[in-house]
This record gives C-alpha cells, structure tokens and sequence, in this order.
C-alpha cells in the first residue's frame, strides 16, 4: 500500500505529533508514505472566505505530482483533506472548471487523484487486519470520547462516512483495548481558526466539548484533526480559568493511541509534545512501558 | 402574471446568486440551521434571518452585521438543511462581496486573519505560523496575547522561528499572479 502524504503546514509545526505519530504508525502498518515534493498550502477556511477561484487553484496544485505518479493522497489534518477532496471532487464534475483551474496553475490536473482522510486509509480491511496482527497492547481502563469535529463529516459532498454518528475512530478505540464513550458531540465545531481572532468563542465551544466528554465518562479524548487538537489541549488550561473547571484530560491523536497499543514507545510518538500531560493517567494504568 | 413578473423585479438575493448559483429561494424558514449553529449566540442575525434578510432584497442590513464574520465554517447549516440551501456558501459569498465592496467590517479580527494567512501563502508557499501570529496580534492592537503560551510552544518545538523557504513557493506566487490578472493558459 502507498500514498503521495500531504502534510499540510500545522503538521510541520504546531501538530508535529500528529506527523511524527502518523508516520511512525503507518511505518510499523507497512503502509509507504512518500511526501508531495511540491506540496503547498492548501489555502484551508481563509482562501475560500476570500476567493473562490484561489481556493480551488491552490489545493489542485497539489494533486499535479500525485497523478502523474499514479498515487492516491492521503491528508491526515482534517482542514486539508476537506478543501484538496472538494476541490477535487469540483474539478472532476465540471470539465469547464477543470480547464479554467489548469489556467491558473502550474501544469495540468485531470482528475484522476483520490483524497482520502486518515480514517478512511485506517478503516480498509487490509489495515485493520494488519492492526489487529500488531497489537502488543491492549489499552484497557482508556475511556476515549472519539472527537470527529466539522470537517471529518461534513459537507456531505465529501462522502467520507456518517454526517451526524461517525464511528472510524470509535471502531478503532475498540479494536485495540479502548472504550469509546457515547457521547452526543461528537461533530461540534471546537471553533477552529478563532484560535486566534475571536479566542473566546473557541474557549466556550472547546469549554462545552469538554463538560460533555467528561459527563459521558471519558477520561480522555481522541482526534484526527490538529486544530481540534490544539484547540482542545494547548486551550486547555485558558478554559479552566475562564469557566473556573478542572479538566485535565488528555487530548490525544489516534496515531497516538494506536502506536501505543502497537508497542511504539511514547517518545517515537511525540507523547512529549502534548500540553495536557497524558503519560501520569497511562502510567497510572499500566499503558505505557514494559 | 404580472404579480409573478413583480415578484421577480425584487430579485432576492440575487448578487448572492450571481456569486454562488445558490437559490437561497428555496428556504422556508424551519431554523434548523440556526439550531445547530454553533455560534449563533453571538451573531447578529442568525443563519436563518440571514437567508430572510436576503431573499428580502436587504443584503446591506447583512453586510453590515457581524454575522458572516463569526461564522466558523462548521458547514453544520448547509448539511443539515432540508431545502439544500447552502447557506455556509451563502456566508462565504457575504465575506468576498464585503472585501470587493472594500466595507468597513463589524468585526475585524477574522478578516484581519484571513489577510495574513492568505499573505504567508502567497510569500512563502506555506504557512509560517510565528509569523502570523505576531502580525496579527500587532495589527489588531493586542501584542502581548497568548504570550504565556509561547515558552511551552517553542520547548515543546512546536514553532519554526524560521519561515518555510523552499522552491515549492514560486507555485503559490504563479497562482496568486494569475487569479489577480485572471489569465487564464
């Protein structure tokens, strides 16, 4: 199994464990990952609040080199997979937008690249078969609320599962050990890139994501997408403050959480980069070591 | 016959149309959107009063609220509608009219972003976040936000003090060029 690996910017800095946790991940699956060498960003939400057009061109400019190697793309952040998938899946409908895009890039897509996001690669028969072979560990006394956000399920153009009841991380916790919650908030938008210009509608969102997560009986939560991750970890303590709450719950990756239970030592998954501390509750379950 | 013709002389809605080929016509008012809207508590008009506001010709009364500028892009509105009203689109439709129009914005901060985020792309391909993230607080007059955050950010290295350079961003520069000229190959 190989696929071109668009990064996407965050993964190269403030989500760098979600890379390095991935790529750890699909090294132990077998699975190749050879990065777009000319990769650029994907222009997620402010190009399309912005320019229509802008924000078709830059995404399918990066899908020039996977086609003409004949690899299917995977984008593990969850922004990424939605505008490379739509602007695909755009182009690929309407001929007349095809050749109006090619004008404004350099060489010529023709639609004959897949997006696909992380669950969908993790979810294929073959790799979760290879998963259930390399479990080394089960994670048991882990309660994962399975935190989807916006853009894994919706729109509904992207195809990529259940709108309202997504279940590919939750079938993942449970394969290797982990008890996923139920829980009703599961699609409710942290509020993304207000991280930084209006922080206190994020504080509030990520304080109700919280309140229900814990409610629910999680003592953790699970993620695929890194402004999700940063906005529910590194926001963490700035939402204890400001509704006066005690969290302390770990946010962690899936890749995360599945290296875990594979035998990747915690370092090898940039355990360490997380705000919110996870290795005391994993030590103090037995989860992590020997 | 001539009311119908009358009825077509308001033209609700009809920049949002030309921008989008949304028919935002067809929305009839069940607020589903508005229900799940994560952050319309802080909107002026909510997303369904944003569509009757339209479908009533009154796109100013929108231009001038807050609304689409705390829009999240949840795309929770459009999803979930009944009447396939993509309203999220609607939103995005109101922030590119208010940009060519060159309007003073209610609220500044999100389009402020945009710039600078739309900015990084064009200059180095990628997004050099240290970067974007001391011009905004310096354009938006708050220079010393987050500032407990940043020693934890760059122990953890999760901050790149330098920008991305690599020749990948000739890529970016070469797109903005042609949609701001509109030449087409």
């Amino acid at each position: 199994m190989k696929y071109a690996y668009f990064p996407g910017c965050t993964l190269e800095s403030t989500s760098r464990e979600y890379d390095i946790s991935m790529r750890a991940v699909f090294k132990a699956l077998n699975i190749e990952l050879v990065e777009i060498p000319d990769w650029i960003c994907c222009g997620s939400t402010p190009a399309h609040n912005t320019n229509h057009k802008l924000s078709l061109a830059l995404p399918i400019q990066s899908l020039v080199w996977p086609e003409k190697e004949g690899l299917d793309v995977v984008a593990p952040c969850a922004s990424c997979f939605s505008r490379l998938k739509l602007s695909n899946t755009q182009v690929q409908n309407n001929p007349g937008l095809q050749k109006e895009i090619n004008g404004l890039i350099d060489g010529d897509y023709n639609g004959g690249v897949k997006v696909f996001n992380i669950l969908e690669v993790l979810e294929q028969d073959a790799v979760m078969g290879a998963i259930r072979n390399n479990i080394k560990k089960k994670l048991s006394g882990l309660k994962v609320a399975c935190y989807y956000g916006c853009l894994l399920s919706r729109p509904r153009e992207i195809e990529a599962g259940s709108i309202e009841n997504p279940v590919l991380m939750d079938e993942i916790c449970e394969l290797i050990g982990a008890e996923p919650v139920q829980w009703p908030y599961k699609t409710e938008c942290c509020g993304a890139g207000f991280s930084l210009s209006k922080t206190e509608v994020v504080l509030k969102l990520t304080n109700d994501i919280l309140k229900m997560a814990k409610s629910a009986g999680a003592n953790c939560i699970a993620v695929a997408c890194p402004l999700c991750q940063s906005n529910l970890d590194l926001r963490q303590r700035g939402i204890e403050k400001e509704y006066k709450v005690k969290y302390n719950m770990p946010v962690m990756y899936i890749t995360q959480m599945l290296g875990l239970s594979m035998g990747i030592p915690p370092k090898e998954l940039a355990m360490d980069k997380l705000i919110v501390d996870p290795v005391g509750m994993l030590n103090g379950k037995n989860l992590i070591g020997a | 016959m001539k009311v119908k013709k009358e009825l077509e002389k308001v033209s609700p809605g009809d920049e949002i149309r030309e921008e989008t080929g949304l028919n935002i016509k067809q929305c009839f008012q069940c607020a589903k959107c508005s229900a799940g809207c994560p952050v319309s508590y802080t909107m002026d008009f909510s997303p369904n009063q944003v569509v009757k506001l339209l479908q009533l010709g009154k796109i100013d009364e929108v231009l001038s609220s807050n609304s689409m500028w705390v829009c999240t892009s949840c795309q929770t509105c459009s999803t979930r509608c009944p009447q396939d009203v993509d309203i999220a689109a609607a939103m995005d439709s109101l922030r590119i009219i208010s940009r060519k129009r060159e309007l003073v914005l209610k609220e500044k901060n999100p389009a402020l972003l945009n710039n600078i985020f739309i900015n990084s792309i064009k200059r180095f391909g990628r997004i050099y976040e240290l970067g974007m993230i001391m011009f905004f607080n310096i354009f938006s007059k708050q220079p010393f936000k987050d500032i407990l955050l940043g020693p934890v950010m760059f122990k953890k290295g999760k901050l790149n003090i330098l920008p991305p350079g690599k020749s990948y961003k000739n890529k970016a520069k070469n797109i903005f060029k042609n949609c701001d000229e509109g030449t087409a190959k």
